[in-house]
Formats: C-alpha cells, sequence, structure tokens
C-alpha cells in the first residue's frame, strides 16, 4: 500500500470542480424543468400550430416584409400617414388570426415565467442573475 | 406564477450556486467592501472627480493638471486597495462564470435563457 502526499492546491482545485460540477447539474436540471413547464408546453404546442397555418405565415410574412422594408424610416420615425396604415393593417391582419394571438400569448407568459425565476435566482443568490447571465454584458456582444 | 416542481429546481439551482466558489467569493468581497469605509470613501472621491471631468468635457472645458494630477491620484489609491481590487476581481470571475451556467440551462431548455431574462436596458 502506498501513502500518497495530499497537495493542498491540488485538493482546493478539486473541491472548486466539484462545486462547479454541482452548478452545471443544477443548471441541467433546471432547464429540464423549465422545458416541462406548462408554459413551455403551451409555447411548443402553439408554436406548432403556428408552423402548420400556413395563411397564418403568409401573413407574417406580409408584415416582416412591410417592416423590413420601412427599416430605415421606422428608426427615424419618420413613416407617413399611408405608410403607418400599412403596417398597422398587416399587423391587425397577422394578429387577427387565432394561431399567432396564441403563439404570442404563450411566448409573453413563458417569457414571463422565465424572468421569475431569475428574480428568484437573484434573491437567493444576492446577484442580478439576469444581467450577469450573457457573455458581453446586456447586449450580448 | 411558478408551480412548486418549477420553484424548486429554481431554488436548487441557486442552492448550488451559491456554493460555487465564484459566487461564494463574489458575496465575501461584496460584504468586505461594504464594511471598509476607507475603500468606500474612495470609490465616492473618484466618482466625484469622474462627474467633475465629465461635466468639463460636455462644456468643452480642459481638466487643470491638479485636477489631472488628483485623478490619478485616486486612481493609484484605488488599485492598492485590496478589497476594491478583490471585489473588481471577484465581478469579473462571476461575469465569466454566469454565461457558462447559463449555456447549460439553455442546452437543456432548447431556447437561449439568457435572451429570454434579458433585462431591456439597451
Amino acid at each position: 500500500m502506498t501513502l500518497q502526499s495530499v497537495d493542498p492546491a491540488v485538493e482546493a482545485e478539486a473541491a472548486t470542480r466539484a462545486a462547479e460540477n454541482q452548478v452545471y447539474l443544477a443548471a441541467g436540471a433546471f432547464g429540464t424543468a423549465l422545458h416541462s413547464s406548462p408554459q413551455f408546453i403551451r409555447l411548443r404546442t402553439a408554436g406548432a400550430a403556428l408552423g402548420k397555418d400556413e395563411a397564418a405565415q403568409e401573413a407574417i410574412q406580409a408584415f416582416n416584409t412591410c417592416r423590413s422594408g420601412l427599416q430605415f424610416e421606422l428608426r427615424l420615425g419618420t413613416l407617413d400617414a399611408a405608410q403607418q396604415a400599412e403596417i398597422e393593417r398587416l399587423q391587425a391582419a397577422m394578429l387577427a388570426f387565432p394561431t399567432v394571438a396564441e403563439y404570442l400569448a404563450a411566448q409573453t407568459e413563458f417569457e414571463a415565467i422565465c424572468r421569475e425565476t431569475a428574480d428568484l435566482l437573484t434573491n437567493q443568490i444576492g446577484i442580478d442573475f439576469a444581467a450577469n447571465c450573457r457573455s458581453g454584458g446586456c447586449c450580448g456582444g | 406564477m411558478l408551480d412548486n416542481e418549477l420553484r424548486e429546481a429554481t431554488l436548487e439551482f441557486a442552492r448550488a450556486l451559491r456554493h460555487a466558489p465564484a459566487i461564494a467569493a463574489h458575496r465575501a468581497a461584496a460584504e468586505a467592501l461594504d464594511a471598509d469605509a476607507a475603500a468606500q470613501a474612495l470609490l465616492a472621491e473618484m466618482r466625484e472627480q469622474q462627474s467633475t471631468l465629465v461635466r468639463l468635457q460636455e462644456s468643452g472645458l480642459s481638466p487643470t493638471q491638479l485636477q489631472i494630477d488628483e485623478f490619478r491620484r485616486s486612481q493609484e489609491a484605488i488599485r492598492a486597495s485590496e478589497t476594491i481590487m478583490a471585489s473588481l476581481r471577484t465581478t469579473n470571475e462571476v461575469k465569466t462564470f454566469l454565461p457558462v451556467v447559463t449555456r447549460c440551462v439553455t442546452r437543456s431548455l432548447g431556447f437561449d435563457y439568457a435572451q429570454l431574462v434579458a433585462t431591456q436596458s439597451c
């Protein structure tokens, strides 16, 4: 039998890795719990229904094309009345599809749940989780 | 409103985070900084000098040599403060660690969690 000396630095490093691995496991379990949440299931269901709704897809496409075409005016706030009316008409047409409305409602609900979990994490660890969870700050650069 | 399962998973995640060396070190450094009156005074002085320099710049004026020297002295004093430097160092460690952890959440979820909870500050 051989007695091995324990290097304190190696031991500390091992303890750090073990604690970090616990965090990664807990993070994975947390992601899985979010994935199983009623809010995420609603979002997935809504996404699937929207994917099959060809008329709704066309309405979304029309709205996005219009917005892209007017991107410059939208940024500068220089839309004229006709352009504004056209965007509003296409947006209303898109939102009139129940599949679109349901998807947006499900997305809003899921985002709210995610923010609630981030707030809970912030309260528990004493560090603003949402503000620090992206590389490069809030813009993710 | 979080259901029990999600709330428990969130709390378990928070418990693991609290024990992570980067988070524990940051909390300890933040508490030490709060308790260090001299370090707080240095930071307050630096903030005051910075806002003075910004005001001068905005009004098209140049700072005097005395103001520049004072600002440099403050910078040196801050660099020499172990409490402040520990706080900055551990803050950077947290900013490196949390995005890595969040990517684990994103992989399990299949959606970018960081994007979902992003603060709308910019």
